[in-house]
């Protein structure tokens, strides 16, 4: 879409636009929803995560000043929404913990193996075991990877979507490959 | 030799399984599930209101600032009725003492008048 569209899309909204509405969700549904699914790995948090970024966009659309893309602060917005919600997610599985440990009737929660939808048969099987690994990387560089890798963006969008250096990206994304690496051959091994 | 190489080729191929994957889409009328959260959200304004009010770290310092004012208004009470015995107190020795000192003026007065002792003199 082109950038005046896309201003003008906005400038609709802020006035209450409920069409203009519709036309941006509609054209970043998918972006939305692919990065939410990418960290949170598990399609019906994604979906709740995705709905709730385009909430708070209806909902706070005139706090977007237009100095960065629009794309970029829906990224902001997603990335900070599933952030949040794995929190809660740990937070939840904490206190099952511990319910249990008080015999509280507290079941164990358990991780189911993620498949992504967007993977080809044929690389089904080892990308459940890299989304495990994945998902035991640091904060920082979860994200970097998943925004390069998942989402398809360049080292400068990573940069200016997590607001570093480009060269902090491909640091963290060489931290994240190396520690992905390490991983996968532990799993490997112990399969073995 | 072979094993190591072979977890390396596996590591390595996990980790390329992402290369060429697509985007993701959430399920079908995802707008239309979309402005049904909005207008549910629209109405449950009250709702959410409630929920954050009896969250348990909001409720918890709710109470804390009400006993901290409690607290304070019960010192400030203290104080102002400390002041009005003190104002009072020292109203009534004012009192004591204006009235003492106009006895006292008029004793003088009364006591000693200049015309008296010049008809003295002479």
């Amino acid at each position: 879409m082109p950038v005046l569209d896309e201003r003008i899309l906005i400038e609709q909204l802020k006035k209450g636009d409920e069409s203009a509405f519709r036309t941006i969700v509609e054209k970043w549904q998918n972006m939305v929803y692919n990065t939410a699914l990418g960290i949170v790995q598990n399609a019906e948090d994604a979906e709740d995560i995705a709905q709730e970024v385009f909430v708070q966009v209806y909902q706070s659309i005139n706090t977007f000043k237009g100095e960065s893309k629009f794309s970029t602060w829906l990224y902001r917005i997603t990335i900070a929404k599933a952030l949040d919600h794995e929190r809660r997610k740990k937070r939840k599985k904490r206190f099952a913990i511990v319910k249990k440990l008080f015999g509280d009737g507290g079941e164990e929660v358990v991780v189911p193996d993620f498949e992504h939808p967007g993977v080809t048969f044929d690389k089904k099987e080892s990308s459940i075991v890299l989304f495990k690994a994945i998902s035991q990387l640091p904060e920082n560089q979860r994200i970097a990877f998943s925004l390069h890798k998942i989402d398809g963006l360049s080292y400068q969008e990573v940069s200016e979507v997590m607001e570093v250096t480009v060269s902090s990206v491909e640091s963290l994304m060489h931290r994240a490959k190396n520690n992905l690496k390490k991983s996968l051959e532990n799993y490997y091994k112990n399969q073995q | 030799m072979s094993q190591s190489f072979d977890i390396q080729k596996k590591a390595e191929e996990a980790l390329n399984s992402l290369d060429g994957i697509e985007i993701a889409s959430p399920a079908p009328y995802f707008f239309t599930r979309l402005s049904a959260r909005i207008q549910r959200g629209e109405r449950n304004l009250w709702e959410m209101f409630a929920t954050i009010i009896s969250r348990p770290a909001v409720a918890l310092a709710t109470i804390c600032i009400i006993l901290l004012l409690n607290t304070m208004a019960l010192f400030k009470k203290d104080a102002a009725i400390k002041s009005a015995i003190l104002e009072q107190n020292e109203q009534s020795l004012n009192s004591a003492y204006d009235v003492a000192s106009g006895t006292a003026n008029n004793n003088i007065l009364t006591i000693w008048n200049p015309e008296d002792e010049q008809s003295l003199e002479k």
